[in-house]
């Protein structure tokens, strides 16, 4: 009977401390170094950020080369991604998206020149402050390694005007590009990415200066081809992220924009 | 023991017992109130500021740029006892976190009542 009795509470006392220990859903794990290296392509040379922290210096090749819009950050939510794994299914978000895009020639502005966005990794929250530091981790993104996510961009193709009037033109097409997650780089293609450009007036002047554009994108990214590769990941962690991003724009930089209270 | 010792006992042990049911059936029950979330979380004003829209989202709204994509989602802030824990501190309420103990507690009663019992027979 004491036997019985000790188990029990032994049995018991150990479940209770691991629960306690906060077994909440990114543990550790082993980043696996020879699936980072084998995924690697050539990336190209990042764009550093602006003093202000809130824009980013645009490439040489870019400069001049058409309409530049900056990310409006620290505004909207821009980024929200999903990972639905058999045991959990975990959300988050972020708003500190920094970045610009060149537009195309004005018979085509949707077909894009080029441009770099900037995901800020410690920005990314799942509304769960332990878990957020588990994905700073180094077993899951190494945010102090990398701490940025970056996507640049190449081109737009397929590209199709889907609506217009006078304030706004929406088109849609192929984002084609780079991402760069965890210090690896793979080419991406997001299809079905629809662009809007909304020209200043007085409805938009209120709201943001400058003229407007606005992107919005959803595509997955698999986690092993990107070198985050761990134990946990198919049980509590899904292997394929979704991503949903709307990013709103305009041609004044996010530093000189006019301040904007929230709810306005 | 006497029979009047005997009688405290059965008293606390019948105490212990159900506040350890109210605590699990309670801890349980503001689980389900707040959502079911596997893991307790906490409101914050971070996520506050990213799920509150400025009119920048609504001044696109009928340009097709959601066009059968629909809303974005948000990360809910909720203040919610999740089924395990979520971190240390105030982060460590859960349902299992108290209906852990409370289970470890009843069982210890319960089988020193027992045994109790059986040295009074014996006796």
């Amino acid at each position: 009977m004491r036997q019985h009795f000790q188990r029990f509470l032994a049995a018991s006392i150990a479940g209770v401390v691991l629960a306690a220990a906060g077994t909440s859903a990114l543990g550790t794990g082993l980043v696996d170094e020879s699936a980072l290296v084998a995924s690697m392509t050539a990336a190209g040379p990042i764009a550093k950020a602006a003093a202000s922290g809130k824009s980013l210096v645009p490439h040489k090749e870019h400069v001049g080369k058409g309409t530049m819009y900056h990310a409006l950050t620290e505004r909207d939510a821009q980024i929200y991604f999903v990972s639905d794994a058999p045991l959990e299914k975990i959300k988050g978000q972020s708003n500190r998206v920094i970045g610009y895009v060149i537009a195309g020639s004005s018979g085509s502005p949707a077909s894009l020149v080029g441009g770099e966005w900037h995901l800020p990794v410690a920005s990314m929250k799942t509304g769960i402050r332990k878990r957020d530091e588990h994905m700073r981790s180094k077993d899951w993104l190494n945010e102090s390694a990398y701490p940025d996510i970056v996507f640049q961009l190449k081109k737009v193709s397929d590209v199709s005007l889907e609506k217009e009037s006078d304030a706004f033109a929406t088109y849609k097409g192929t984002l084609v590009g780079d991402m760069t997650i965890h210090g690896v780089t793979n080419p991406v293609s997001v299809k079905g990415a629809r662009i809007t450009f909304m020209p200043q007036s007085k409805a938009t002047a209120s709201i943001a200066a400058g003229d407007l554009m606005a992107i919005r994108a959803k595509f997955s990214v698999t986690l092993s081809e990107y070198g985050v590769d761990n134990g946990i990941i198919g049980g509590k962690v899904a292997e394929v992220i979704e991503i949903d991003t709307r990013l709103y724009m305009s041609t004044v930089k996010p530093e000189d924009q006019p301040k904007q209270k929230k709810g306005e | 023991m006497g029979p009047q010792g005997a009688g405290m006992t059965k008293r606390t042990r019948n105490i212990v017992l159900i506040a350890c049911g109210l605590a699990s059936a309670g801890s349980f029950a503001v689980f389900v109130a707040t959502g079911m979330y596997p893991y307790t979380r906490f409101k914050s004003e971070e996520t506050a500021a990213v799920n509150a829209e400025t009119s920048l989202t609504a001044m696109f709204d009928d340009t097709g740029l959601d066009e059968g994509e629909g809303e974005m989602e948000q990360v809910a802030n909720v203040t919610a006892i999740g089924f395990l824990p979520s971190g240390p501190g105030r982060a460590s309420i859960s349902v299992m976190s108290i209906t852990g103990p409370a289970l470890v507690v009843a069982g210890v009663v319960i089988l020193v009542s027992r045994r109790q019992a059986k040295n009074k027979q014996s006796a």
